[in-house]
């Protein structure tokens, strides 16, 4: 959440003429439904595969599993193709400020559920303990200007 | 057709893969210039101790690197698709000004037309720190 928080916050403190678009992904409001192919979707297992040290974490994976059966739910009704969901930021007076989707009652139901939260001892022991800190700079595998 | 700067900034190795994929894929296909930009290296990305830190930052690239080649490779056998790495700290990600003015400079260095960003209205299922 907070690296969505630092990509809205660095868009809108750019000038409005030099403003790119901002779509969110992992929007529960969406405005954009991008359609996508059925062969394209292999691109997904495939990519997802790799990462094997992931392939363990059943609970994020059912989560996911959750998250994406609700998308693909909501989608079918509103589209007849499946897609993949965003959320264009208007950056209209009023309109750019995000407000939480969820309600009081809904807020409360989260924090019951613990949903939300990390497991605990997941961020244990300390960054300091493991020798770890923001790098210095920012590195791309690519040069960025080629 | 234009041929746009894409910059996808995304909290971990994967989530690229779990939320995203096809429009990566088919934006790439397209022959646009796309950067997925990582802001972190999933450093907390086992509940193993033994490997969490420094091992887990190297497992995770390197799986990273090799998930980036399922999107296409350019004719040298790199992939088609960027990747940067912003360096912060999984779960201690904050928000202060100065990893505000880190995520300035990528957009700055990489000057896109379009960014995807997670919604900061959603909750996180997993890491909300990140």
């Amino acid at each position: 959440m907070n690296i969505g928080w630092l990509t809205l916050w660095a868009v809108q403190r750019l000038p409005a003429s030099q403003r790119p678009r901002l779509w969110l992904y992992q929007s529960y409001k969406w405005n954009l439904h991008l359609r996508i192919r059925w062969r394209d979707a292999k691109v997904a297992w495939q990519g997802f595969g790799v990462h094997k040290t992931q392939s363990h974490l059943a609970s994020i994976k059912l989560m996911n599993l959750g998250r994406a059966m609700l998308h693909f739910a909501i989608q079918r009704v509103f589209t007849t193709w499946p897609t993949e969901n965003f959320r264009e930021v208007k950056w209209v007076p009023g309109e750019h400020r995000l407000t939480s989707f969820t309600n009081r009652f809904a807020r409360v139901f989260f924090k019951a559920a613990k949903y939300g939260q990390p497991e605990r001892g997941r961020y244990l022991p300390s960054p300091q303990t493991l020798g770890l800190s923001i790098t210095p700079a920012l590195q791309y595998d690519r040069p960025v200007n080629e | 057709m234009m041929r746009m700067r894409v910059l996808v900034i995304l909290p971990h190795p994967d989530d690229g893969e779990a939320l995203l994929p096809c429009t990566i894929y088919q934006l790439v296909q397209a022959g646009h210039d796309v950067t997925m930009a990582l802001a972190t290296s999933d450093q907390y990305g086992t509940k193993d101790p033994a490997f969490k830190g420094r091992r887990m930052e190297r497992i995770r690239k390197a799986e990273m690197r090799q998930a980036a080649r399922v999107y296409g490779l350019r004719p040298d056998g790199t992939p088609k698709l960027r990747l940067a790495w912003i360096g912060f700290v999984d779960g201690h990600t904050p928000k202060t000004r100065p990893a505000l003015e880190r995520i300035q400079q990528l957009i700055a260095d990489v000057r896109p037309h379009l960014i995807f960003g997670g919604d900061p209205s959603t909750p996180s299922t997993s890491t909300p720190t990140t």
